[in-house]
């Protein structure tokens, strides 16, 4: 693997933003997150073992932005040794393959075990992104449409999703970007509402009242 | 009343029958009358007690004889009779129900010494008696009592421990059995003891291993002791029975190996028991009470952890062979979940010590040889609880390892950024210092040890997570999965080390761009005040000077150098900044040149002073700056010149250009220039007819300092796009004219307009006085030079000099020179 840092900063202080890639084993997340950081591809990958982070920079209108990336194993046995990753995200990635349509049903799981984990103050918007892996496949062995997608994420108020392809580089990038200009969006909501971000652990509630967060340098600049 | 239970007691004590005592006891049912209570109310009370005693162990042996209930059965249930019999007594004697109890506990004490009670009756009964025991509610002759029952109670309790090997451990009794005794232990052991009692004299307890001074009390110590000497007992036990048949040497081996299976299928037992007890007690706690303090809990659970970790090295140690089959041996599958939540608890407790400790900390150096304080010092004692934490966790899953000790180090990191921020806001508002004339920022140590403090924290991150045992774990995933794999979690838990130091260093700057920031007002202030008062005598160039040494000596000598260096990007950053604020406002209030002449000057004394120019990695800003200052500081005639300079440089880099080309000879000789327009080639055509009408206009420039002199000019020549003019042009100038740099010569060739009143513009090029070679040679020996006409740009229109002109909008000079300019640009 090619080393992920792509620039070291020295000087000027980046916006960090944490992101968790969530999705069942197999549907490509370490692609994903390869294809993304360091623009490659393996198709023989293995399981990823608990969780594997990687960064990469990004330019948003000007701005950049340092994406912590933190892929997880999707098999269930790994389910503890990922969940704890969760607090503190600044961006969720919901990931399944169109191939594979028991991997789209489990979206919502994923969803719930998110917000479950990941202390997020109730009845707030979180930037979600639903991503559709897998589009190089024939058209015959296609599981799930777009328009399905669409609608599920329409019906749960989920308003950034896209299909790509980890394996020819379709819209990876724009993934990213689609991810983090959403979160831009929500922020810039919450910083005229209250920017009330604290970073305490409330070990009472599973779903504390508020947001955690690893990157302070995220939110307050 | 009292003459019968006195011959109740008379009878008992001179061991009569109970035949007649059951007789004698029917005979106050029937003549007891209510009234009864009021007739005994005067009663003593201790003899009221001593007389209960009496009954009650009169009626308790009357009922073990009668019922013949096996020995630790009988839980305290009497017969009816002599149930009412006395609760009777109990009425008309007004005994209180502690000293009911009393008189239970030791009657009961008593008889357990030959008849066997339940001890779910003492643990019942300890249950009613510790509070007043422990409030000393008690009568001192009745607390005396109570020990000396105790006495007798305790070594039957001890004998059970004792001989706990010998029942099975899955039958039900026993477990009942064993919890009671426990109870009573615990009720016993939360009373203070009267100093006169020895609760376990040698002569009962020749096992005890107790070589304390005075009496022994210690009961958990006893329990040991006791349990040992099961143990120890035991194997005797099991030894005794299987004795060698004979000396041979097969019988003493099939001795030993009988006796390895006896031990080997006890133990085996008690796993298999054990086990499920475990797992049953872990469920339940696990399974329980959701709304308890999980930070209790959570330590609780941990504890068990530690326990149960170090019953199984224990167990691995005794039987290696067969630890496999150990139920025990997984137990951390138990405590999955609990990680992450030990985890979060780790990182709590974390933050709220580095709050603590930011509090304490009195911003002075921890001693003279560093340049931190104590608060880093406490944060990295406090990041080595958690390593110490994680050492005892002792994790046996590699997987498990690899993430949790991802998930340390990013947890210690947001503990950074924790301590960071805590440390910014203890500082922030230090510095700030008012006199009479101004309101400023200095820069002082604690400012200066925050940022040190951050820094050493940061420095130790590394170190730290290698102590975490991470080349150990990846060695066993390689072992266990395959070394591709070990080294992609290396690769991450690489990533997440440099990510971590990463983000403390941003948190680093962030602190230093606040230092800068502040100090920024005060900065600006004083270039203001210079650039205004500029031919006056004004010392605010000093003071400016002053400030920026005084703070940055400050932080030179308390920050390394790295952060120094970083200090002092920030400053010219700021200070870029601050002066492109500065030049944007003043030149909308359209301020003389001098204004900006005169913040240049002082701009490049800082250079000088405080910037190494070899350090030059972000100067482009200063540069861009400097410049911008350089153009609105000049005089307009100077300004306009300065465009011509700049589009002689641009009309260099000009090849085949579409308006043509010019040849032309020239020389200095002395203070006489000589210029020979030879001609011209592809002049751009201009008329309708393809060619043009073209001359040359010669221009010295700057124009102001060669007054007086003629713009010598060809004659026009006709209808031709390649016109030869072999003009010559002699012109004497003065020394001073002579000397003047960055003089240039400006070639214009225009279209004669046939009325002359309209002559259009085909191209102009550019010649350095610089560039014309001083010589006696004669003209005609010199090479021609081949100039290439061209025009102003777009983007000379939009360059800083002209957009400076723009500027000047009551600028006579340079509204002019705009006009023409712009017809010279053509369109």
């Amino acid at each position: 693997m090619a080393s992920p840092r792509t620039s070291v900063r020295s000087r000027h202080k980046n916006t960090l933003l944490k992101v968790v890639i969530l999705g069942d084993g197999g549907v490509g997340k370490s692609c994903l997150m390869n294809r993304f950081v360091s623009n490659q591809f393996d198709e023989h990958s293995f399981h990823t073992i608990g969780v594997e982070f990687l960064n990469r920079d990004i330019d948003i209108d000007g701005e950049t932005y340092t994406l912590q990336i933190w892929d997880t194993a999707g098999q269930e046995r790994f389910k503890t040794l990922r969940t704890p990753f969760y607090r503190g995200s600044d961006i969720c990635m919901l990931t399944y393959s169109i191939d594979d349509r028991t991997s789209f049903n489990n979206v919502e799981m994923w969803q719930d075990e998110f917000l479950y984990y990941a202390d997020v103050k109730e009845n707030t918007q979180f930037p979600f992104i639903v991503v559709g892996n897998k589009s190089d496949v024939a058209s015959e062995e296609r599981e799930v449409s777009q328009l399905e997608m669409e609608t599920w994420c329409n019906e749960n108020s989920i308003t950034s999703y896209i299909e790509t392809s980890a394996k020819n580089a379709t819209n990876v990038q724009e993934a990213f970007k689609l991810a983090v200009q959403h979160w831009l969006r929500l922020e810039t909501r919450a910083d005229r509402n209250a920017p009330l971000i604290n970073d305490t652990v409330n070990l009472k509630s599973k779903h504390s009242k508020n947001r955690t967060s690893c990157c302070i340098g995220a939110t307050d600049d | 009343m009292t003459k019968l239970v006195k011959e109740i007691a008379v009878t008992a004590t001179t061991g009569q029958h109970e035949n007649e005592l059951i007789g004698i006891a029917k005979i106050p049912l029937n003549t007891i009358p209510a009234a009864g209570m009021t007739m005994c109310s005067g009663k003593n009370n201790q003899v009221a007690e001593q007389e209960h005693r009496h009954m009650l162990r009169i009626i308790l042996l009357h009922e073990l004889e009668m019922s013949k209930v096996a020995p630790h059965w009988w839980c305290g249930t009497f017969s009816p009779q002599g149930e009412q019999l006395l609760t009777q007594h109990i009425a008309q004697s007004g005994l209180t129900p502690t000293e009911v109890a009393l008189c239970q506990w030791s009657v009961f004490a008593g008889i357990h010494q030959n008849h066997a009670l339940s001890f779910t009756l003492f643990s019942n009964l300890l249950d009613k008696l510790v509070k007043p025991l422990q409030t000393g509610a008690v009568l001192e002759e009745d607390v005396k009592l109570f020990w000396d029952a105790t006495k007798k109670l305790l070594p039957s309790c001890f004998s059970v421990i004792r001989k706990i090997r010998k029942k099975s451990a899955s039958e039900k009794t026993t477990m009942k059995q064993v919890t009671e005794i426990l109870k009573i232990f615990n009720h016993i052991n939360s009373l203070e003891p009267l100093p006169s009692t020895d609760l376990f004299p040698l002569v009962l307890y020749p096992w005890v291993t107790y070589n304390g001074e005075g009496p022994n009390c210690n009961i958990p110590a006893t329990l040991n002791d006791a349990v040992a000497q099961g143990a120890n007992d035991w194997m005797n036990h099991i030894l005794e029975n299987n004795k060698r048949a004979d000396e041979t040497d097969i019988s003493k081996l099939q001795n030993l190996n009988q006796i390895i299976h006896l031990v080997r299928s006890d133990l085996q037992k008690a796993i298999e028991f054990y086990d499920k007890l475990f797992q049953d007690g872990y469920n339940s706690l696990t399974n329980g009470d959701a709304n308890a303090n999980p930070l209790i809990e959570g330590t609780s659970l941990f504890e068990l952890y530690l326990a149960i970790q170090r019953f199984t090295t224990l167990g691995i140690g005794l039987c290696p062979a067969d630890c496999d089959s150990f139920h025990i041996k997984n137990f951390h599958l138990w405590f999955h979940r609990g990680v992450a939540q030990w985890l979060d608890i780790a990182v709590y407790k974390a933050l709220q010590r580095i709050e603590k400790a930011v509090e304490l900390d009195k911003l002075v150096h921890v001693d003279n040889t560093v340049k931190y304080s104590s608060s880093a010092v406490d944060t990295l004692t406090i990041f080595y609880q958690v390593k110490v934490f994680w050492q005892q966790l002792n994790w046996p899953d590699v997987e498990g390892c690899y993430t949790f000790i991802a998930k340390i180090i990013d947890d210690i990191c947001r503990c950074c950024v924790f301590y960071a921020d805590k440390m910014s806001a203890k500082v922030d508002g230090m510095g700030d210092v008012q006199d009479i004339y101004e309101k400023k920022f200095e820069v002082t140590n604690e400012w200066c040890l925050a940022i040190n403090n951050i820094d050493y924290v940061r420095e130790t991150l590394e170190p730290f997570t290698r102590d975490l045992g991470m080349e150990e774990v990846i060695r066993k995933i390689s072992e266990l999965k395959s070394p591709v794999e070990a080294q992609r979690c290396e690769h991450t838990l690489e990533n997440v080390i440099a990510n971590a130091i990463d983000t403390v260093r941003n948190k680093i700057i962030e602190l230093l761009e606040t230092v800068v920031s502040k100090m920024a007002p005060a900065m600006k202030r004083l270039l203001i005040e210079g650039a205004e008062l500029c031919n006056q005598d004004s010392n605010s160039v000093d003071r400016l000077m002053m400030y920026v040494d005084n703070n940055l000596s400050t932080l030179h000598r308390e920050l390394n150098e790295e952060n120094f260096n970083r200090t002092l990007e920030i400053v010219w950053d700021m200070l870029s900044d601050t002066l492109g604020e500065i030049i944007q406002l003043n030149l909308d209030k359209r301020r003389p040149p001098s204004f900006f002449d005169n913040l240049r000057k002082t701009l490049n004394l800082m250079l000088g002073s405080f910037k190494n120019p070899a350090d030059c990695d972000n100067c482009d800003a200063l540069r861009r700056t400097e410049q911008i200052l350089r153009i609105n500081g000049l005089e307009t005639a100077d300004l306009i010149h300065q465009v011509h300079l700049d589009l002689t440089e641009q009309f260099k880099q000009v090849k085949d250009s579409p308006y043509g080309e010019i040849s032309v000879r020239s020389k200095f000789e002395g203070n006489t220039l000589t210029i020979e327009v030879m001609n011209a080639r592809n002049l751009m055509a201009m008329d309708s007819n393809g060619a043009c009408d073209a001359f040359v206009r010669v221009h010295l420039l700057p124009e102001h300092k060669f007054s007086g002199h003629d713009k010598p000019k060809t004659k026009t020549h006709n209808k031709t796009q390649f016109p030869l003019f072999d003009e010559k042009f002699v012109i004497k100038l003065n020394p001073e004219q002579r000397q003047i740099e960055d003089a240039i010569l400006l070639f214009s060739v225009k279209d004669k307009d046939l009325l002359g009143y309209n002559n259009q513009y085909i191209g102009e090029a550019f010649l350095h006085f610089k560039d014309i070679e001083d010589t006696t040679q004669p003209i005609n020996c010199l090479p021609q030079v081949h100039l290439q006409l061209s025009r102003p740009t777009d983007t000379t229109m939009t360059s800083d000099t002209v957009r400076a002109l723009e500027r000047r909008l009551g600028d006579k000079q340079a509204k002019e020179f705009l006009r023409k300019f712009k017809q010279r640009k053509g369109s």
